[in-house]
């Protein structure tokens, strides 16, 4: 039974090549999407039971849902 | 006997009859040349320019003789000829510049061409194919779109259609003077913003040379001509051309590198005038973000070792770790992220809630924080509300408020101190300009160290 997918992003150590984890992190089912080498982030998809199990690969400081952005509507004198 | 008239190159065949009328939008002959293939640029229609003085002669028979339908400019209120208004017209005569908009279908009835041979007793003295006019890289988004080498091209599609839209108003459009709301009148007449002045940015500040401000956000009006001569390193992260049809981060690239007015027609309202813009599309043109796009623009401005990063998003979600590594990131690399606080009246938002991030607070003309202004987590505080600067074309400038805007004044006052001294880099930057801000007596959780100041 498919779970619903959500946006993740893996926060790492930094201790591992961000490469290794990115394979350990597919190898437990999760979707990776970017590999952000400079912050040392790696974004992807998985269903909404992934986290924990994504938390025990080596490397991996957290694992969040990602809450997206807003500026607020086009053209509005308010904004963000 | 007839003149000859020189060989034009031959335009492409069968053009979409019913989308090269007088009233088509260009939109839909856009959308017609991209369907059937078309890179001559020809919209389908032509331009007849009369001989001079025989504007109305030539108006009068293309009626009588040619049997058009013929609309004239002065049809209009103060000739100010709205094309979708000139409903099944044949032809359009704008009798100021003595030329007729011929719709494809009707010259091609009567065998009008430009390559066609014109009488000698004709009142036209050259017939030309009309062609789309593009400014900048939107002719090779054109191109692009054609060969249909984009990984979405119906998103491409949409966005160049709406780029495209812009131009066309922009090229007939007024610019239209904006009253000016309280407070403003002794700002204006000093040739700069109230948040400029409030600010103390001078005519004789720094400029930002040297140093990089990355704007995240929806992207930036890349013809607008305050604009023109910038460096200008512009990426997109959101499937949708840089160009920015939503008007927000051209605002906040405004408020942050904003030009030195060259004329003086417009007050002064950017700080860092000679900063290198790093655009980063990260929000759509609807205003949202897509997927990863923040965080590959934070990916990005880190890469290009930009100085000042900022960042006039968010959303009401408490610290994000991963926020928080990218701001850790930018610091150990010497770079300084900022980021808007948010409008909820609420606690501060993701990402500005971040302890490695800058968080901004809005001010108004009193110096005081405007109830939308978020609080708790803030570190300082800008001119937030009723805030002037450049918005996409044909409007080119306009008011906006919030702490979005109270964001790249900190930002583009940061560049100017980065400039001052190589020592002043990620946390000693993040310092000295809450050590300079201008001191409010206002509680530290609504305004931080204050309202920043330009070096």
């Amino acid at each position: 039974m498919a779970t619903k997918k959500k946006d993740w992003v893996v926060t790492t150590s930094g201790d591992r090549p961000l490469e290794d984890v990115a394979k350990d992190l597919t190898k437990s089912g999760f979707k990776v999407g970017q590999v952000l080498h400079e912050i040392g982030l790696i974004t992807g998809e998985g269903g909404e039971d992934i986290a924990a199990k994504l938390r025990k690969v080596k490397g991996v400081t957290d694992v969040s849902a990602n809450v997206g952005a807003d500026v607020g509507p086009p053209d509005s004198p308010d904004s963000w | 006997m007839a003149s000859k008239k020189t060989t034009r190159p031959a335009a492409k065949a069968a053009v979409a009859e019913s989308s090269s009328r007088p009233s088509s939008s260009v939109d839909d002959m856009l959308l017609a040349a991209l369907e059937r293939g078309d890179d001559t640029f020809q919209t389908g229609r032509f331009l007849a320019t009369f001989k001079e003085g025989a504007a109305q002669s030539g108006a009068q028979a293309f009626a009588a003789e040619q049997g058009m339908r013929v609309a004239d400019a002065r049809d209009f209120t103060n000739q100010t000829l709205v094309m979708e208004h000139v409903a099944d017209a044949d032809a359009v005569v704008f009798p100021e510049i003595g030329v007729a908009l011929i719709g494809g279908d009707a010259a091609r009835e009567r065998g009008m061409s430009a390559v066609a041979e014109i009488a000698t007793d004709s009142a036209i003295a050259s017939i030309d194919p009309e062609y789309f006019v593009f400014v900048d890289g939107v002719a090779d988004e054109f191109l692009r779109t054609l060969d249909g080498g984009v990984v979405n091209p119906g998103e491409y599609l949409r966005g160049f259609l709406r780029a495209a839209e812009t131009i066309a108003k922009d090229l007939g459009g007024p610019v239209v003077p904006i009253p000016a709301p309280a407070g403003e009148e002794q700002a204006l007449a000093l040739g700069a913003t109230w948040g400029l002045i409030a600010c103390k940015v001078s005519p004789g500040s720094r400029s930002g040379t040297g140093i990089k401000v990355a704007v995240l956000d929806t992207g930036l009006d890349l013809g607008h001509p305050d604009f023109a001569g910038r460096t200008i390193v512009s990426a997109t992260f959101v499937g949708q051309p840089v160009q920015d049809l939503h008007g927000h981060g051209t605002h906040c690239i405004g408020t942050s590198c904003g030009p030195q007015p060259p004329s003086g027609s417009t007050p002064r309202y950017g700080i860092a005038y000679r900063a290198a813009i790093y655009a980063g599309k990260v929000m759509s043109n609807s205003g949202g973000s897509v997927g990863g796009s923040v965080l590959a623009g934070m990916n990005w401005a880190i890469a290009n070792r930009c100085e000042v990063i900022s960042m006039s998003l968010g959303s009401q979600a408490p610290v994000q770790p991963y926020y928080t590594a990218a701001g850790q990131s930018a610091l150990n690399n010497g770079l300084l992220m900022i980021a808007a606080a948010g409008n909820a009246g609420g606690q501060t938002g993701a990402p500005a809630n971040s302890p490695t991030i800058m968080s901004v607070a809005a001010l108004d003309t009193n110096l005081t924080t405007p109830t939308f202004s978020d609080f708790g987590k803030i570190e300082i505080s800008g001119p937030g509300v009723n805030v002037y600067s450049s918005v996409p074309r044909p409007t080119r400038y306009g008011y906006k408020s919030g702490t979005s805007m109270a964001t790249p004044h900190v930002a583009g006052c940061a560049a100017l101190l980065a400039e001052t001294s190589p020592t002043l880099r990620g946390m000693d930057l993040w310092n000295k300009l809450r050590a300079t801000a201008k001191s409010l007596p206002l509680l530290s959780s609504k305004v931080g160290a204050g309202l920043v100041q330009a070096p």
